[in-house]
């Protein structure tokens, strides 16, 4: 028997509780569903063209990928953070907490219009090739779930405002959602920064 | 409130569906699309080979967009049982729901235009195509405005038992995304987004029918719900004021 799976951890303390709201989870599921599937067209399209793939990942520059990737887990840790001091009560520390994972999610936006318009400047887009069809196209729809996620960590800096008061009522539901939808804009990333900028 | 005619106008949907698979996909053969990469001479073949199942095809298919609108209604009239007697958000959702037979009888007629005259030049039989292919895939502006407004409605709901369960209000606006990337269709000729495209019209193709089905579903089980209300307060001697409740 692994240490992972005891009964305990199943039917132990806590009854089995889905995070969040479970109907949320449809849009989370469904959103990886999706870029999975993108995933594997831009991989379809890869074998069929490998060399203009090769070709024109080399402009990208991967420095810029690892400091994407390092705002967004440092920022999926802030939010870890900021739901247990939710839970305990803390809304001193917990609104800073989502505070610094916005501000992370603030930063990851700015370089990636820097990121693109460096790009049109030096005459690339989304017409140049298909590599660079689905590095705007992937990068893009990414973008826009970083931007959601960030409206969506808005309303939970006000939730966290109101961490342990009755007002919060069944908002930590809500703020635990929103957390696993931040965790997948994150995850998504972990995926198209290897796929995008690294796999060759 | 008539329950029957209520579940007819709901079934319409999954109706809308196969009318649909049957006049463009089996008799037409339009899935998968002919892509806009193709010559003027090999659209304008196609044109000319098969004029006959094309237009039979369209024919049938625009019965699939006067089918639209029942379900609309339907969805429309429990949409409203979330708002009470002032219903913007279920006036709107019928509003944009019935702009959708036109979205699919205007193309439709651009096809049959493009299979109308075996003499017609290249070059116009193309453009004709393109007329249709591109609004047909790229339309898509109503029907985000929709999966929004359902969303917003479902989400919103204050009663203590939901007249539609939430998974179905994330599952609308979920949809109406992945319902966007097609509106780029007039800027790619090849590739995924062209309107032929493994994302834009795939994922159009699939979110369309499950968004459909999946709200199928969820209408047909809260007019089931509302049946009950409806006759528990009738038995009650409250016919009156179930039937005030019901404006």
């Amino acid at each position: 028997v692994t240490g992972l799976a005891t009964p305990s951890a199943l039917s132990g303390d806590r009854p089995p509780r889905v995070p969040g709201e479970p109907g949320m989870w449809f849009v989370i599921l469904g959103d990886l569903l999706l870029f999975a599937y993108v995933f594997a067209v831009f991989l379809a399209y890869r074998a069929d063209h490998s060399e203009v793939f090769a070709s024109s990942q080399r402009n990208l520059s991967v420095g810029v990928g690892l400091i994407y990737t390092l705002l967004l887990v440092t920022s999926s840790v802030f939010i870890v953070r900021a739901v247990s001091l939710m839970r305990a009560g803390n809304r001193e520390r917990a609104p800073r907490y989502v505070l610094m994972a916005m501000a992370c999610g603030v930063a990851f936006a700015v370089i990636k219009v820097f990121e693109y318009s460096g790009k049109v400047h030096a005459g690339i887009t989304l017409n140049t090739n298909d590599f660079y069809l689905f590095y705007f196209f992937l990068t893009g729809m990414h973008l826009a779930h970083v931007l959601l996620g960030l409206a969506i960590l808005t309303a939970m800096w006000f939730f966290a405002r109101r961490a342990g008061t009755p007002s919060l009522g069944n908002k930590m539901r809500y703020a635990e959602g929103f957390a696993c939808f931040w965790h997948m804009v994150d995850q998504l990333w972990l995926i198209i920064f290897p796929l995008l900028y690294l796999l060759h | 409130m008539s329950a029957r005619s209520q579940r007819l106008c709901a079934w319409c949907g999954p109706a809308l569906a196969v009318v649909f698979f049957i006049g463009f996909w089996m008799i037409a053969r339009f899935i998968p699309p002919p892509s806009p990469a193709q010559t003027a001479a090999e659209t304008a073949n196609m044109y000319r080979q098969h004029g006959f199942r094309i237009r039979l095809g369209m024919e049938i298919t625009m019965w699939a967009g006067v089918l639209c609108t029942p379900w609309v209604i339907a969805l429309g009239c429990q949409m409203k049982r979330i708002e009470g007697r002032w219903a913007p958000l279920a006036l709107t959702q019928i509003g944009l729901g019935v702009l959708l037979p036109l979205e699919f009888i205007i193309p439709f007629y651009f096809f049959m235009t493009a299979a109308f005259r075996k003499n017609r030049s290249d070059e116009s039989i193309q453009m004709l195509n393109d007329l249709g292919w591109l609004p047909f895939d790229g339309l898509i502006f109503t029907l985000f405005g929709q999966c929004v407004v359902v969303g917003i409605a479902i989400l919103s709901d204050k009663h203590e038992k939901p007249v539609f369960p939430r998974w179905a209000g994330y599952m609308s606006l979920w949809c109406g995304v992945l319902m966007l990337p097609p509106g780029l269709d007039v800027f790619f000729i090849r590739g995924p987004l062209a309107w032929n495209g493994a994302i834009s019209w795939w994922v159009l193709l699939v979110m369309f029918f499950v968004w459909l089905i999946g709200l199928t579903y969820v209408v047909l089980q809260a007019i089931n719900d509302h049946e009950k209300e409806y006759g528990a307060e009738a038995r009650a001697g409250n016919h009156r004021s179930a039937a005030a409740a019901d404006l």
